[in-house]
This record gives C-alpha cells, sequence and structure tokens, in this order.
C-alpha cells in the first residue's frame, strides 16, 4: 500500500492542506517534506495515521479545530487500485468511501498487514528519539545477533532496557541466598511472626494448670507473710529496747544540768543575733560621727579661699557668638587660592570658544553669550534648514525613478497588445450549455448506461446453453411459473422413482433372503416337513386300508413300517416343532414380498412413464427456440435467467430514456464547440477539454492585458503628482534658508559667519557654561574675603577689653577661650563645696538619733529577767540571753526523751518505761537481735520468693486474655505465607517468560539472520560511505555477536564503535527490517521525522541514499525542517525525491 | 494484604462476627443459642480463642441464655474441645446424643462426632421427638457430600425431613442453604468468611417458635470477600474502562450487606488495549485499589487480567516472537524444566501452601503451563509496550 494523495482537511492548523505524492511508477518512492519548524510536518504524519486508524479520544491535534469538526482524507494505492477514504471523528461508522458511503473499517485495515496504530508507529516511523535510543540498545546488546535483529525489525528501540528490567524485577523478588530480595524480607517477617507466636501462644490446657498454680502460688505468699510479720514485731520491741536504754541515761543527766535555772523564763523572744547586730551598728554611728566633723571643718576652709570672677564668666558667651565666623575664615584661608585660578580658567575658556566660532579676534567673548531660548530657535531653523533641503532631494530622485518605470510599463503594454489572439467565443458557449454541470452528467450517463448495458450483455450470456448463445433477447417457450411447477414435478417424481427403486432393491434383496433360508431350513427339517408328513400318513392310511382288506403278515409288515416311519417324522417334527414354525412364517412372508415387489415393479412403471413425459415436454419446448434437449429443472433455470434478463432489457431502456435529454445537450454541445476546438472528430470529453483550455489561455491573455494597462495609467497619474509636489519643496527649502540668516545676522551682528554657526551651534552653549562657571568663582571670592575682615574686627576689640595683646586674631581668639574657662572651673569648684557641707550636717543628726534609740531597745529586752541578772549594757544582756536559750533547749531535749522513749515502748509514763528497762542491757539486747535479724532475713527471703511465684503466675496467666494478639499473629502468618507465595509465583511468570523470550529469540535469529543480515551490511555500507563493508559474527558462548569489518579489513566490536556509528548501524537495522516486511508482503510507507539531525553532512548524503532505497522496495518519506537536508539529497539520489514544501 | 487496616480488620473478622452473634443474641433475648460443630478451626489451639469464647459464653450467661453444642469433625481434631472449661450455661452433647429441655414444651436433641471422621449415618443415635413438643434436632453433617470429598455423617433431606423433628439445626457446610421448610432442614452456613474461597455475605439463622416455625436469616460477617468482573469489551479507552471499574466499585459497597468487602476484581472480555494494559498492570493495580478505597467499604486484593484481543496474529516481528514463544513453551524440554524450577523453588513455601498449590497429581503440569503462559505475556506486553 502506499499513500498517493494526503489532504489534510480539517486537522491541526490546516484547513484543506493537499499533499500530493503522485502515482507509484518511479524507480525510487522517495518523497521529502521540507517546512520550517511549526510548519506542520509532524502534523502531516499523524494526519496520515489519523486516516489510516481514526482520531484519538482525546486528540491533541484539535487546537485548531474542534474535534467534532476534524477530518482527513486521502487516496491510497492499494495493490494498484487507487481507493479514496475519508476519515471522519466520529465513534462509529467514521471511515466513508469515495461518494461518501461508509466503510468497514476493514477496508483499510485489511491492508496494514495486522499493524496496530502503536506497531505502525514503532516499526515505520522513526523519529530522533528511536534513534537515540536504538544507539543505546545496541550499546547495551553488547552484540547481540539476535536481540540487535529482533529490536529492528519489531521497532523495539529498548529491548535491552526491557528484558535487563524484567530480570532486575525478578532479582528484586527472589533469589537464592539473597537477603534484600521481597521473598527474604517476607520470609524474615514470617519467622518473626512464627517466634512470635511461640513465644505469646499457650494451650488451653496449659491455662487451666496457670490458674491453678495460681492459686497454690497465692496460699504460699499469704503463709510467709504472715511469719514475717510476726519475727518484724519481735525485732522492732528489741530494738526499741536498744534505742530507749541510752535515751533514758541522756534524760536524766540532763534534767540535772537544768535544775539551778528553774526561774528563767519558759521561752525568750531575743534573737542572739540581732543583738550582735545592734551593737555593732552603735559602734559604726560613733565612729562615723567622729570622721564627719573631721571633714565639716576642712571643706569651710577650702570654700573660703575660692574667688569667683563674674565679668571673665561672661567672656565665654561672646567668644561662642564668634566661633562659626572663625571657622569660615579658617575654610577661606584654604580656599581662596583654588577659587581665583576657577575664575582665570573660565575666562581662558570663553576667549578659546569664541576663537573656534571664528569671531574676530578683538570680540570680547561675554558679547557672545546666547540666551537659551536663542539657542533652541537656532536649533529649530537649522534643523528645518536641513529637512526641506533632503525632501526636496529625495523628491527628484524619485520622479526620475517613476519616469523609467512607467517607460518601461508603456513597452509591455504595447507588446502585449500585439499578441492578443482574436476572441473565439468558447467562454460564452461553454457558459450557455452549463459545461461544468453538464459534464459530470454526461459521464455518469455514460457510465450509468454502460453498466446497465453491460448487465443486460451479463443477462444474455447466461441464457446460452452449450454452443447455443443469444444476441438479443429470445420469446420464452413457457412462462417461468409453469416452468418451475413442471420442474418441481419432475424433481418430485424422479426422487420418488428413485426411493421407489430403494425400496424395491430392498424387498428383492430381502426376497432372495428368505428364499435362502427357506431352502436351508427345509434342508434342514429334511423328513419332518409337512409335505413329508403329509405323503407318509396318506401312505400308513393307504397300507391300513390295503392290511385291513387283507390283514396278512406282509400287509402288517409293510403297514407297521409305515407306521413307524409316521411316527419317527412325528418325532422329528415335534423336535423340529421350533424350525418348522419358522419356515411357515418365512414362506408366508415370502409370498407377501413377493406380492409388494410386484406392486412396487408396476408403480415404478408408472412413474417411468409420467417422468418421460415430462422430459420430452421439456426437450420439445427447448428445441422451440434452438435450444438442446434440457431437462425440466434445466428448462426451469433458464426460463429464470430469460427472466432476469428481460428485467435487465427494460432496465436499459428505462436507462436510456433518462439520460437521453442529457447526452443530446454534449451532442449539441459536441457540434457547437468542434470547428472551434481544432480537433479531427472529437469526443465529448476530448472536445470539452480542448474548449476549456483554450477559454482559459484566452481569458489570462486578456486579463494580462488589461493589468499592463491599469500599470500604465497608474504610473502616469504618480509621475505628474510626483512633479507638482517638487515645485513645493523646493519653495519651502529657500524660505528656511532665509530664515536662519536674517536670525543669526540679528543676533551677533555680523561678528558670527551663518555657516560656521551651522556646523558648531553647540559652542553657544559650552560658552554659556563657562561663562556661569566665571561668575560663580567671583561670588566666591568676594564672600570669603568680607568674612575674614569682620573676624579680625571683633576679636581685636575682646582682646583689648581682656588685656590679651593684638596679633594673628585666631591666636587672641585661643587665650581669651582659655581665660574664659578658667573662671567657669572656679564658680564650679565653690558651688560643690556648698553642696557637701550641706550634706555633712543632715547625715550627723541622723547618726546621733540611731544611737539613742539602740540605748532605750537594749532597757526595755533586759526587762524579761529576773531582777537578779545583769542587762544594763548591751554585752551584759547578750550573756543573760545567751544561758537563758541553753537552758530553754535543753528542757525540749529532755521532753524530746521522753516522748521518744514512750513512743518506742509503747508505754504511758516514765515509771512504766523505767520499770520495762529494769535490768536490761545493751549487750544482751544486741545479742538478741543478732538472731532475730538472721530469722527475719530467711522469713524475708521466702515471702520475697512466694511473692515472685504469685506474679509471675499471675503474670503469666493475665497474658492469656480473651484478645485477639495470637489470633492476628496466626492471621498474619496466613498472610505473609500467601504473599510469598504470590511472590515466588510472580518471579517464576517472570523468569519462564523471560526464558521462553531469550529462547526465541535466539530462534528468531536463525529464522532471519540470513537475509536480515544480508540487507543490514549493504545499508550499513551505504550509511557508512563505505567504512565498514562487511558484517559478520561471532559465537560468544551461547549467543553470537556482530562484528563489523572496516575499510582495512579489521573486525570492530559494537563496543568500541563511535555514538554516531551505533546510530548507522541501527538505522540500517531498522531498513533491513523494512525490507524483510516488504518480502513478508507488507509495503506501507516508512516516515521519518529530522532523524539526520545528529548526522554531519557525509552521513546524511548516506543517509538520504538508504531513504531511497527503501522507496525502492516501498514508500519513503522523510519530513525535515534543514534546507541542506534537501539540497543533499537532490544531489545524491540517483532519482532525486519529490519535494513538498510545507 | 499490604493494607494495615484492612489487614487487621480480617484478621479479627471472625471474632467480630461471633460478638455480633452474642450481640444479636442479647438483643433479641433469644432463649438458647445452638452451635451445630465446628465452633473450633482444626489448626486453632491458642488459650486465648478459649479465653475469648469463654468471655463471650459467660455474656451469654449472664443474660440468662443457654448455648448448645454438638462437635463437628474440626472440633475433633482440636485440643481446645476438651480444654475448654465451658460455662454453666452451656451443654455439649456426647457421640451418644441426648435431648435437653430447652423451655416448656421445647425439646434439643443433638449428637456430636467422636472423632474426626463419621463415614456412617449419625441419625440412628438421635432419640424419638417428644410427643406434644417442639423438637429441634442438631446434626453436623454433609449430607449427600461431594465427589471426592470425605462424607461426613452422610443422610439425606428426606431422611431427615422423615424423622418426626420440627427443625433441623445443620452444620459443616460454609454456604448458607435451606433444604427444606416443612419440617425445616437449614444449613446456615457460617458467621465470617475467611478467604476468597469462602465469598459473599455470612449469616447466623434466628428461629423463632409461635404457632408456626419461622427461620430468619441474621447477617453476621464482618468483612466478606467477593469476586467482582468488569468487562473491558467495547471501551474504546482507559477513561471508559476506568469509569465502569469505578462504576462497579461504587455500586458494589452500595449494595454491601456486610461493613466492608475484599475485591478481586477481573477484567474480562476483549480489548486490543490488553498489552497495554498487562504492561500498565502496576498503574491499573493503583487505580483500581484507590476506587475501592474511595468507597470507604471495598480494598482490593488482587487485579486479574483475563482479557482476549480480536486481533489475529499479523507479520510483525512481535507477533513472530509471540508464536515461537508459544512453540517454546509446549516442548517437553521447556516444560520439563519449568517443573523442575517450580519444584525446587516451592520448598521455600511452608508444606500446607505447597499442598494447596498442587493438590493432585496434574497440579504440577498445570501451574507450570500457566506461569509460563502468562510469563509470556507479561513479557511481550513489556515489549510491546516498549515499542509503543
Amino acid at each position: 500500500m502506499r499513500i498517493e494523495r494526503l489532504c489534510l482537511d480539517f486537522f491541526g492548523q490546516f484547513t484543506g492542506k493537499v499533499l500530493d505524492f503522485g502515482p507509484a511508477g518511479r524507480a525510487s518512492d522517495f518523497h521529502l517534506i521540507y517546512g520550517p519548524n511549526e510548519a506542520g510536518k509532524t502534523t502531516t504524519m499523524e494526519g496520515y495515521l489519523r486516516l489510516l486508524y481514526g482520531f484519538a479520544h482525546r486528540e491533541p491535534y484539535a487546537f485548531q479545530h474542534q474535534r467534532r469538526n476534524l477530518q482527513v482524507s486521502g487516496t491510497l494505492d492499494v495493490g494498484g487500485e487507487r481507493r479514496c477514504f475519508t476519515r471522519m471523528p466520529s465513534q462509529s461508522a467514521n471511515l466513508r468511501g469515495e461518494a461518501g458511503e461508509t466503510l468497514p473499517e476493514t477496508a483499510i485495515a485489511a491492508h496494514l498487514g495486522g499493524l496496530s496504530l502503536d506497531d505502525y508507529r514503532s516499526l515505520l516511523c522513526l523519529d530522533d528519539e528511536t534513534i537515540e535510543k536504538g544507539g543505546e540498545d545496541i550499546a547495551n546488546a553488547r552484540g547481540d545477533v539476535g536481540r540487535l535483529l529482533f529490536s529492528a525489525a519489531a521497532g523495539v528501540a529498548d529491548l535491552n532496557a526491557v528484558l535487563d528490567e524484567t530480570r532486575g524485577e525478578a532479582g528484586t523478588i527472589y533469589k537464592r541466598r539473597a537477603s534484600t530480595t521481597r521473598v527474604a524480607e517476607l520470609k524474615r517477617a514470617l519467622a518473626e511472626v512464627e517466634s512470635a507466636i511461640r513465644e505469646s501462644d499457650i494451650s488451653a490446657s496449659a491455662w487451666r494448670k496457670l490458674k491453678e498454680a495460681l492459686r497454690q502460688v497465692e496460699e504460699d505468699e499469704r503463709e510467709a507473710r504472715r511469719a514475717r510479720d510476726t519475727l518484724r514485731e519481735q525485732q522492732a520491741r528489741i530494738a526499741a529496747m536498744r534505742r530507749a536504754l541510752p535515751n533514758l541515761s541522756e534524760h536524766d543527766g540532763l534534767r540535772d544540768e537544768i535544775a539551778a535555772f528553774d526561774d528563767y523564763p519558759a521561752s525568750i523572744d531575743i534573737n542572739p543575733e540581732a543583738l550582735v547586730a545592734m551593737l555593732s551598728e552603735r559602734g559604726q554611728a560613733a565612729a562615723e560621727l567622729r570622721r564627719l566633723e573631721e571633714r565639716r571643718d576642712a571643706t569651710v576652709k577650702a570654700r573660703d579661699a575660692l574667688v569667683v570672677d563674674d565679668e571673665r564668666l561672661a567672656l565665654g558667651e561672646r567668644l561662642e557668638a564668634l566661633d562659626e565666623l572663625r571657622s569660615r575664615m579658617q575654610t577661606a584661608a584654604l580656599d581662596l587660592p583654588r577659587r581665583e585660578r576657577s575664575h582665570r580658567e573660565a575666562l581662558a575658556d570663553m576667549a578659546r570658544v569664541a576663537a573656534d566660532l571664528d569671531a574676530p579676534e578683538d570680540c570680547d567673548a561675554a558679547t557672545l553669550i546666547t540666551s537659551q531660548a536663542d539657542i533652541a530657535g537656532l536649533e529649530a531653523l537649522r534643523d528645518r534648514v536641513r529637512e526641506t533641503a533632503a525632501a526636496r532631494d529625495n523628491g527628484a530622485r524619485e520622479v526620475a525613478a517613476l519616469k523609467i518605470r512607467l517607460a518601461d510599463a508603456m513597452k509591455a503594454e504595447r507588446a502585449l497588445a500585439e499578441v492578443q489572439p482574436a476572441a473565439t467565443g468558447l467562454s460564452d458557449l461553454l457558459g450557455r450549455f452549463d459545461a461544468d454541470r453538464l459534464a459530470p452528467d454526461v459521464s455518469a450517463a455514460r457510465q450509468s448506461l454502460a453498466s446497465t448495458e453491460e448487465a443486460l450483455q451479463e443477462a444474455l450470456d447466461r441464457l446460452a446453453v452449450g454452443s447455443t448463445g443469444f444476441a438479443t433477447l429470445p420469446e420464452s417457450p413457457v412462462d417461468p411459473i409453469t416452468a418451475l411447477e413442471r420442474a418441481a414435478r419432475h424433481d418430485q417424481l424422479t426422487q420418488n422413482q428413485a426411493l421407489l427403486q430403494d425400496r424395491l432393491s430392498q424387498l428383492e434383496e430381502d426376497i432372495a433372503v428368505m428364499t435362502i433360508r427357506t431352502a436351508a431350513l427345509s434342508a434342514e427339517i429334511g423328513v419332518g416337513g409337512d409335505e413329508q408328513a403329509q405323503a407318509a400318513r396318506a401312505e400308513r392310511d393307504a397300507l391300513w386300508q390295503t392290511h385291513r382288506s387283507a390283514l396278512t403278515a406282509e400287509t402288517a409288515d409293510r403297514f407297521a413300517a409305515a407306521m413307524t416311519s409316521v411316527d419317527q417324522i412325528d418325532a422329528a417334527r415335534i423336535a423340529l416343532a421350533a424350525g418348522l414354525g419358522t419356515l411357515r412364517k418365512l414362506t408366508a412372508d415370502l409370498a407377501e414380498a413377493e406380492a409388494r415387489a410386484e406392486a412396487m415393479r408396476q408403480k415404478r412403471h408408472g412413474l417411468a412413464e409420467e417422468i418421460g413425459a415430462l422430459l420430452g415436454e421439456a426437450e420439445t419446448l427447448a428445441a422451440g427456440i434452438g435450444l438442446p434437449p434440457l431437462s425440466p429443472a434445466a428448462l426451469s433455470d433458464w426460463v429464470a435467467r430469460h427472466a432476469a434478463a428481460a428485467e435487465a432489457s427494460r432496465r436499459l431502456e428505462r436507462c436510456a430514456a433518462q439520460h437521453a435529454p442529457t447526452r443530446q445537450k454534449a451532442e449539441d454541445l459536441l457540434q457547437a464547440l468542434e470547428p472551434l476546438v481544432g480537433l479531427e472528430a472529437p469526443d465529448f470529453d476530448a472536445a470539452l477539454s480542448a474548449a476549456r483550455r483554450l477559454a482559459d489561455a484566452e481569458r489570462a491573455e486578456a486579463e494580462r492585458l488589461r493589468t499592463a494597462s491599469e500599470k500604465t495609467a497608474g504610473l502616469r497619474e504618480e509621475v505628474a503628482r510626483r512633479q507638482s509636489a517638487q515645485t513645493a519643496l523646493q519653495a519651502s527649502a529657500d524660505e528656511a534658508r532665509h530664515a536662519w540668516q536674517s536670525r543669526i545676522d540679528g543676533l551677533y551682528d555680523g561678528k558670527l559667519s551663518a555657516d560656521r554657526l551651522a556646523e558648531a551651534l553647540g559652542h553657544l552653549r559650552a560658552l554659556r557654561e563657562h561663562d556661569a562657571r566665571r561668575l560663580q568663582a567671583a561670588r566666591q571670592i568676594a564672600t570669603m574675603k568680607d568674612d575674614q575682615r569682620r573676624f579680625a574686627d571683633a576679636i581685636g576689640a575682646l582682646g583689648e577689653g581682656f588685656g590679651v595683646e593684638a596679633g594673628d586674631p585666631l591666636e587672641v581668639y585661643r587665650r581669651l577661650k582659655e581665660s574664659a574657662a578658667e573662671a567657669h572651673d572656679a564658680k564650679a569648684r565653690h558651688r560643690q563645696l556648698v553642696t557637701s557641707l550641706e550634706e555633712y550636717y543632715t547625715r550627723a543628726q541622723q547618726l546621733k538619733l540611731r544611737v539613742e534609740e539602740i540605748d532605750r531597745q537594749v532597757g526595755e529586752l533586759g526587762a524579761v529577767f529576773p531582777k537578779t541578772v545583769d542587762t544594763a549594757t548591751l554585752e551584759a544582756l547578750r550573756a543573760a540571753v545567751g544561758r537563758a536559750r541553753d537552758v530553754i533547749a535543753k528542757r525540749a531535749q529532755v521532753a524530746r526523751l521522753e516522748r521518744l522513749i514512750l513512743d518506742d515502748l509503747s508505754l504511758e509514763t516514765m515509771s512504766d518505761a523505767r520499770a520495762a528497762l529494769q535490768g536490761k542491757t545493751a549487750a544482751a539486747l544486741e545479742a538478741k537481735a543478732d538472731t532475730l535479724a538472721t530469722d527475719l532475713g530467711s522469713a524475708d527471703e521466702r515471702l520475697s520468693a512466694a511473692t515472685v511465684a504469685r506474679a509471675n503466675a499471675a503474670r503469666d496467666l493475665a497474658a492469656v486474655t480473651g484478645g485477639a494478639e495470637v489470633a492476628e499473629l496466626v492471621a498474619e502468618r496466613s498472610t505473609l505465607q500467601l504473599q510469598i507465595e504470590e511472590a515466588i509465583l510472580d518471579y517464576l511468570e517472570l523468569q519462564f517468560g523471560l526464558r521462553s523470550a531469550k529462547e526465541a529469540i535466539r530462534r528468531y535469529r536463525d529464522t532471519h539472520r540470513s537475509q536480515m543480515m544480508a540487507a543490514t551490511e549493504q545499508a550499513f555500507a551505504a550509511l557508512t560511505n563505505g567504512a565498514y563493508l562487511t558484517l559478520r559474527t561471532q559465537a560468544d558462548g551461547a549467543s553470537e555477536i556482530l562484528l563489523a569489518v572496516d575499510r582495512r579489513g579489521t573486525p570492530k566490536q559494537i563496543g568500541d564503535m563511535s555514538k554516531g556509528t551505533r546510530f548507522q548501524l541501527y538505522l540500517a537495522l531498522r531498513a533491513a527490517a523494512y525490507e524483510q516486511m516488504v518480502s513478508q508482503g507488507v509495503q506501507l510507507p516508512f516516515f521519518c521525522d529530522d532523524v539526520f539531525e545528529t548526522f554531519d553532512e557525509d552521513r546524511t548524503r548516506a543517509a538520504c541514499r538508504l531513504m531511497e532505497r527503501i522507496g525502492r522496495s516501498g514508500q519513503a518519506i522523510y519530513l525535515t525542517h534543514h534546507r541542506h537536508v534537501v539540497e543533499i539529497a537532490e544531489q545524491v539520489c540517483d532519482e532525486p525525491p519529490l519535494i513538498h514544501a510545507l | 494484604m499490604r493494607d494495615a487496616a484492612l489487614s487487621e480488620r480480617v484478621r479479627t473478622a471472625s471474632r467480630a462476627a461471633f460478638g455480633r452473634l452474642v450481640d444479636t443474641a442479647i438483643a433479641e433475648a433469644v432463649a438458647g443459642l445452638l452451635i451445630s460443630g465446628d465452633l473450633f478451626d482444626g489448626a486453632e489451639r491458642s488459650a486465648q480463642t478459649a479465653a475469648f469464647l469463654t468471655l463471650q459464653l459467660e455474656r451469654l450467661r449472664d443474660h440468662g441464655i443457654k448455648v448448645f453444642c454438638i462437635k463437628g469433625n474440626h472440633d475433633a481434631e482440636n485440643p481446645l474441645t476438651g480444654d475448654v472449661a465451658m460455662p454453666d450455661n452451656v451443654h455439649v452433647f456426647d457421640g451418644r446424643g441426648g435431648k435437653v429441655q430447652l423451655a416448656d414444651g421445647v425439646w434439643i436433641h443433638g449428637v456430636s462426632f467422636a472423632n474426626r471422621h463419621a463415614p456412617e449415618s449419625l441419625l440412628p443415635k438421635f432419640q424419638a421427638p417428644v410427643a406434644g413438643a417442639v423438637n429441634i434436632a442438631m446434626l453436623h453433617t454433609s449430607l449427600a457430600g461431594a465427589e471426592g470429598h470425605d462424607p461426613y455423617a452422610p443422610c439425606t433431606v428426606e431422611q431427615l425431613t422423615s424423622m418426626g423433628f420440627d427443625y433441623w439445626a445443620l452444620g459443616h457446610v460454609h454456604r448458607r442453604q435451606i433444604h427444606a421448610e416443612v419440617p425445616w432442614v437449614v444449613m446456615p452456613g457460617m458467621l465470617q468468611g475467611r478467604d476468597m474461597g469462602e465469598p459473599g455475605p455470612k449469616s447466623a439463622t434466628l428461629i423463632t417458635l409461635g404457632e408456626t416455625i419461622s427461620a430468619v436469616e441474621v447477617p453476621t460477617s464482618v468483612v466478606e470477600f467477593l469476586r467482582l468482573s468488569v468487562d473491558a469489551t467495547g471501551s474504546d479507552s482507559d477513561d471508559t474502562l476506568r469509569d465502569r471499574m469505578r462504576h462497579l466499585l461504587r455500586k458494589t459497597a452500595s449494595d454491601l450487606t456486610s461493613e466492608s468487602a475484599v475485591v478481586r476484581l477481573s477484567v474480562t472480555g476483549r480489548s486490543p488495549r490488553r498489552w497495554q494494559m498487562a504492561r500498565d498492570r502496576d498503574v491499573w493495580v493503583e487505580a483500581a485499589t484507590a476506587y475501592a478505597r474511595a468507597t470507604g467499604r471495598l480494598w482490593l486484593e488482587k487485579l486479574v487480567f483475563d482479557l482476549s484481543d480480536d486481533e489475529a496474529r499479523g507479520p510483525s516481528a512481535t507477533d513472530e516472537l509471540a508464536t515461537i514463544m508459544q512453540a517454546v513453551r509446549g516442548e517437553p524440554g521447556f516444560a520439563a524444566a519449568c517443573r523442575a524450577e517450580i519444584e525446587d523453588i516451592l520448598k521455600e513455601l511452608p508444606p500446607a501452601r505447597r499442598a494447596a498449590l498442587l493438590p493432585d497429581e496434574g497440579a504440577l503440569d498445570r501451574l507450570a503451563d500457566r506461569l509460563a503462559t502468562e510469563g509470556a505475556e507479561r513479557v511481550l506486553a513489556r515489549v510491546k509496550g516498549a515499542g509503543s
């Protein structure tokens, strides 16, 4: 199949875009579709694929036209037959034929060799990405021939990646002894779950035992606790007595110590620390008072020695007022020389600019200063002069060019007028007959008549019997219904006859069998037969009569012999009774069968006669119209065909009548055209075609002359208009020049020339800038000198008033400043001494008050002691308080010891306690305690063990809850087992799939190696410009690897090739695969979409030749946006490709 | 199951279903609960299960509900059966059979399995029905049984209906079936399916004794296992198929009897896109999982592609490869290698799974053939997919 014409009616950015690939027949069917980026090359390829396979559900090319409006059509060459198809976007019935009829999908699909859209893309559409992947895949295949051939033939660019990825995936699922696979992970998880089940699961019987064990250990624990508690009580009592013994001794000692101080208060609210603080505070206050008095006397002396001068204090403020003036004077002393230099430079610059403007030498540059407004006015005037002059010059040049074009146009018009042909009136004639509509009508009429005539001829041909045929429709000898009835009757009779014959034959066979069986039975029965029996009886009866009448021994013997014979026969008959019955039935059946056979024979005869009559009638009828003898059935068929022929004849008449007006009109037009078209006895189509050509030529010539005349007239008008405009331009230029000169004269009174100024108008601005700089410098110099003078005057007057010698004003200023500062310092010192004195007096008063307060407090505190105790001074009070506190503390200790003893011994009174401890010694109690400690240790251990046992049993039992943990673990174990199973089956699936694929690829290689290798070799040699001339294979373990042999005969492995060469090898493999497809009878257009992107010029040449080669066995279509590819293809191909521009 | 929430729910489903049955019994204030055997799975031996059961039976006791049990084949082989100390509201019939009065005029009859096999009928062990009372009989039986399976206390429905009992409460078969209504012969099925082999909602039966006896199905299953199928025929795009999947799963979720379901979804029918689907299996599984999860009640257990296409194999290299692969698969050497590898690798599986995978002599051949065929399809799909 090839594409002859592709029309992108409504698709992508295209509307009605047609690509005509032309008919087949060129040596190479190679096409180049060229267009810039975004021109729609890929869209074209996609449009073609839509024509074959329909529109996508989500159509990416529905961006300009809505999806429901998309349409692609085209003409396909299918096995030499041209067929038109249109693809619509509807969901069903979207393939239409030439006349808009719906076609089944198989109308195209049947010719696609079973390729799906994806298959088509991968096998027959190459692009850069595919080549890139293919090149990489070749490297990855490490030259494995099977994979290379299969990858190329299947259009799978990265087969190796697919297989490696699948192998990798299988490896991640399972690998023996690996620890990171999915199966290994699941097994680990399973082991953990099983371990958890073992740890946490417990059986129901064990559960019951646990309950019993818990009950037992709880009892043990209670018993152990009781024993231990008893021992503890004893131990506690001994311990209490051991503690109480020393306490009682201490208690009695203390009580004796404090007996002498009973009149001391029970409690005392005096803090000895506070007394210490008071003592310390009183001493510090007295010392500070002494120091204050000394410092007060020294301060009074210093204050009286200081002198304060108010006049000099005011000097400071006056100097502050002069400070700014002093500062400016200091700056001016530095800046003044620089300003004066700047003033001189500005004057020099102005003089230089005046000279540049060609002003007279004695001219003062200041008189040339021009205002900004005047400069702007001058610029406007100068620009106007320039613009008007340029407009005038352009106008003149254009008028000259127009005049030349006018002369050329007039010459062309005259030439056309001379070659105008004479009018034939063909266009009018064609219009009058409405030839555009008449032509298809005539064609349709002709086709319709031809097909109807052909149908009639076929119907007449079908009437032929043997050598007897009919050129015209003969009369029918009989009507179809009668013929059909006769044929049916004949058929029925023939069937009956055959049936009858079958049944008769069967009956005759039965009769023969019965006859044989009767004879056999008769022979078997022999003497026992009916006839023999009757004969024997008759003989016996006759001999009896004879004997009766004779009554001799002889007759008696003969009668006896006859009797014996009859008896023997009867005995035999009895023995053969069953056989006899059968024989009798057989005899009766035989008779019946023979009667039936005879009746059938008579019936057969009757049927034969009737059949003969029907045959005779049919033959007679056939002979009547010259036909050889026909059976009634054949005659009926013939009559039916005759009826069809009669119908075809009537259809022809109707068709002729229907198209008669069209044909007449065509005839009239032909007669009218014949004298005009200059053809010898033309037919309608030829005449019409020639007339159209002539009329078109006539119209085209007239159109060209009219166009030429219009062009001449237009040019003439343009020349006149431009000349008139030129006069106005000249006047405008003169007026501008005059205005410019007048303004110069007015401003500079002849000191400057207009031409010089036109070129150097910018100098006027420079002059203004230099003048401004000069004026500014002059102003600054004057200001600085004034400041110096005013400062010197003011400072001189002040110096004189305060007795400073006149001199440098700045030095005078400095000395005055120092004098003012000294006066200020003396004033501040005086103020500070007065403040200090005030503070001294205040502090001395505070200290005296505090000493009096402390003395008062000592008196109050001493009142709580008995009169006999000395508390007059702070030191005495402090000693009394110390003693009182000691007594109170000992009293408390005695009470505490009492409580301890009574608490320990759990007794109420000290006398009870003394009684209880009576006779007890520490040593005896210690010995008793040691014994108890040993016993208690044992009891504790026993209890501890019992508690542990109880806790363990309780924990074990508590672990058995109604919880679902174990059930969940068991379920999880099942899940994990299922997951392992799934994973293993998954792994096996992939393994088996890979294994069968590997073997299949190997066999594929064996099947296709020789043919594809040869084709690849040729293509590769062409693509590499002969750099690699042959390909060969080399065994590599179970597989074979591919080697390319270069020009020098050196074999090279794939891994040693450059990236570009690997791409070329991939392209060569694809070309070979294409040839293989063609050899298998699948010949479809092959598309390349700018795959030569990465090729240099040499390789592009080779690739073009390769495409040409593909075009020799099929159709090759290359889409590119590189102009150089087009040029190279045109150069290198034996038959240049057809170029289609987008 | 990789979904943690689902895994949790399925793992505890059997207990939840039993708990739900007990809830229903308490809510309906029933007089008795009849358990016709196989209270325990044959493999179940955890004391936790016993503790859970005891707890639930005690709940019934607290509400004055009696429980009647007979032992089935699984109970007979289970060590728990003898070790669980049942609460005093539970009566377990022994292998000699007997009858117990449930209420005035209502008698419960039952016969237990004495051991795990009962090849003979247990009907002769039943005592005659009590005259003038309602008689309910409990029997664990496979009835007429199924070919290839051992018979368990075999008997026929006709034999049951002719014995004069008013209600036959049967056990053993996991699928619910009502064999007769006069008198009632009811196989109630199980409370909760355990895997895809036990699909559909599961239930118990509520018997009400009045002037007549009624038997109503009471749903108990928390999770049900469902096999669904979506037909890809005529789906011209992935979107259409996705819509069909979504629609099917939503409808299933809205019609669901149990709270949730585990779904095995098969994509069947004819589709020219079968290769792409096989290639993009992971994407489809993701999508179907998401659709199921979006219902809030369904979880996808597995997505199975069971598709064929209309296209005859063409002359393309891939089709040729497919043909060669098919021929390779048919060769005895290849099949033998596959079988050997399966036998070798199946050692990784626990014996129970091995036995389930290879239940009979021909199973290994069938498994090898299936794996080889599906594996070839997967590899071909990837090869085709890489080219498109």
